[in-house]
């Protein structure tokens, strides 16, 4: 059963008389257990999108239509309290620059018993305890509860981050980036524990980050954004194995590699379109290796290819309508 | 042929200050050696705190080291230079930052930036002759049609754009050396490769010689010639960078390379578990700074300090490689 139901959404920004559609008419399902992996460029929508399933998104920015349901229950147009139950509480998010998310002049015990207080009635103590867990869940020594964030290094600020979305037991996380500003060693050691954790207390976690070459080794599946749409989606092998839409394969190319024949590549030229103004044919047009007469005028629709692969791009959908 | 840029156990320590007082020191760079020869790449590879940033700034002269010396062209740096001697010695060695986005002033347009070189270092004064040489440098690293760049700010730019704005900046006035401080790691993973391309040709063409500093093991196997691995301050391993990478002999390289994602060597790989954190530098482990990491550590690793020992075209600082020399 899916958990969280995302169909055809629309959001954006509305800015001086022109409507920048960051996310346009995508569609994602994440089940319970899921580990989904959603990678592009800045500027392709991701954060846009998991700050619409926090409802967190704030003016100029909207959800223009669609829906997001959550257990069946429909995000889009709940109401802010109602909403405020869920947030944390089922659905939480370690944010992008989480090393200076946490307040400097409060005791990290503290800021994990206030986000744990502020979404659930517990007495202090419970509530101190819970943090003295949480920290042990992270691998941090419970004796850190009273210390500060400075006294922290960047691996583990970013720990009491995740110790806090952790805290009332979600269902699902949403990981904005969480590793990017660490470096690789500490990155690997606390994806390592991510994954341990998620084993153990079974939560779906949506990663959003850039770096595609680090998502195919940790995530299940993997959804691939471009210019506000998501372009490709598969399991991860399957994906690195068989990327079929060019801007994949573009990114596939773009990481130099650590073993093998040192290839040289040039990343994808170009730079993505400008959302504000309308795109009538396939958005990665102007970047794309292989483009076709058809991709200027008609847009291309996720299809299936089988295999639990959908790509959008008219070299796999060939003539098929819509 | 002649090494351009030598390090002689280059040593740099910050004070802390305590009331005026110099309480303690923090260890940022020590005994650093290495050499650079023209024509040649050469990365520095490690965490953050292992010294790459210092070691470029001691060679900008940004900063004095403790100990040791720095000699570019066969001359010491460590000295009083007059304001000429500066000058030049800054019109040779030039800077590539991490960040595009603050390293450009957001006031002056993208001539005006590229503008300053010029008049600092060739005493250029003719407008024309002044946007000409403006659009040829942005057209060598790859803004093209330049002119409609010259009048922009920064923040009309991408990031890679504003990258290749500091790439010019630097090439612009012909030096031999550049320091490239992580000139990549702000920048999306579909325009990297293309801005590596670019230092790399511009390199070929103008027999230019890099400092790359990065921690990415694969981008330094990417564009280096060899590769110096720091960590805490100390050189771990000196090596041609494709034997380093795919045979690592210090325990800290082969902990990079089995942390950095590189999904060709397959899915199902063994995990890394917990391997600690980087040491304080204020007061650094006794006797090999990775031995409370390493899991290969002996009695004397953590007493005495090893040597870079030589290997094979190699250098390593490990006590497991002293007998086989």
């Amino acid at each position: 059963m899916n958990m969280l139901q995302i169909k055809d959404l629309i959001a954006g920004y509305e800015m001086e008389e022109k409507w920048v559609a960051a996310v346009d008419h995508v569609s994602l399902n994440i089940k319970k257990d899921d580990f989904i992996g959603l990678a592009g460029e800045s500027g392709c929508g991701k954060s846009t999108l998991a700050f619409s399933i926090m409802g967190l998104l704030k003016k100029p920015g909207r959800i223009k239509s669609g829906s997001i349901l959550f257990r069946g229950e429909e995000l889009t147009k709940m109401s802010d309290e109602k909403l405020r139950n869920i947030r944390w509480r089922d659905i939480s998010m370690v944010f992008q620059s989480a090393m200076n998310s946490l307040n400097p002049i409060m005791r990290i015990g503290d800021q994990i018993v206030d986000s744990i207080r502020a979404h659930k009635i517990v007495s202090m103590e419970e509530a101190h305890e819970r943090a003295e867990e949480l920290l042990k869940l992270v691998n941090i020594s419970p004796d850190r509860v009273n210390g500060y964030p400075h006294q922290l290094s960047g691996g583990m600020k970013q720990r009491v981050m995740m110790a806090m979305a952790l805290s009332l037991n979600p269902s699902l996380i949403i990981m904005d980036e969480p590793t990017t500003a660490l470096d690789v060693v500490v990155q690997r050691m606390i994806i390592e524990e991510i994954e341990e954790i998620r084993e153990k207390l079974g939560f779906s976690i949506l990663f959003i980050t850039h770096d595609l070459s680090l998502l195919v080794e940790i995530s299940k599946r993997i959804a691939i954004m471009y210019a506000g749409e998501i372009v490709e989606i598969a399991n991860s092998q399957e994906l690195y194995l068989n990327p079929l839409h060019p801007y994949t394969q573009g990114l596939m190319n773009s990481f130099p590699t650590l073993v093998g024949p040192l290839r040289r590549s040039n990343g994808i030229p170009g730079r993505p379109p400008d959302l504000s103004q309308p795109i009538e044919g396939c958005r990665f047009y102007d970047r794309c290796a292989k483009k076709m007469n058809i991709c200027k005028i008609r847009h291309p629709v996720l299809n299936s290819v089988g295999n639990n692969h959908k790509v959008a791009c008219w070299i796999h959908s060939g003539d098929e309508d819509e | 042929m002649n090494d351009f840029l030598k390090l002689e156990s280059v040593s740099m320590h910050f004070p802390i200050r305590k009331f005026g007082k110099r309480v303690r020191y923090v260890h940022a760079m020590d005994d650093v050696s290495f050499s650079l020869k023209k024509g040649e790449v050469l990365s520095l590879v490690g965490e953050s705190g292992s010294g790459k940033t210092t070691t470029a700034r001691v060679i900008a002269r940004v900063y004095t080291s403790t100990s040791g010396d720095v000699f570019v062209n066969g001359k010491t740096i460590n000295r009083k230079m007059s304001k000429n001697e500066l000058k030049e010695y800054r019109h040779r060695v030039q800077m590539i930052f991490q960040d595009p986005f603050s390293s450009l002033n957001p006031t002056k347009r993208v001539g005006s930036i590229l503008s300053r070189p010029f008049i600092l270092y060739k005493s250029m004064h003719n407008s024309k002759e002044m946007r000409q040489a403006e659009k040829d440098v942005l057209e060598l690293v790859g803004i093209a049609p330049p002119e409609l760049y010259l009048d922009k700010f920064p923040h009309e730019l991408s990031g890679g754009q504003r990258q290749r704005v500091g790439i010019a900046k630097a090439i612009s006035v012909e030096p031999d050396l550049i320091l490239a401080d992580e000139p990549t790691s702000m920048l999306d993973v579909s325009i990297r490769l293309s801005i590596m391309n670019t230092l790399l040709k511009l390199k070929e063409e103008r027999n230019l010689s890099y400092l790359y500093i990065t921690h990415d093991l694969a981008g330094a196997r990417y564009v280096s010639n060899r590769i110096v691995v720091m960590y805490a301050g100390m050189i771990m391993e000196i090596g041609s960078a494709e034997d380093l990478i795919q045979h690592p002999l210090h325990p800290y390289t082969q902990l990079l390379k089995k942390a950095a994602p590189s999904p060709e060597t397959g899915f199902n790989k063994k995990k890394l578990g917990y391997v600690g954190e980087v040491p304080s530098l204020i007061s650094p482990p006794k006797g090999c700074r990775f031995s409370p990491r390493c899991p290969f550590a002996m009695e004397k690793c953590s007493k005495d300090t090893p040597l870079l020992y030589k290997m094979e075209g190699r250098k390593v600082r490990c006590f497991l490689y002293e007998k086989q020399n």
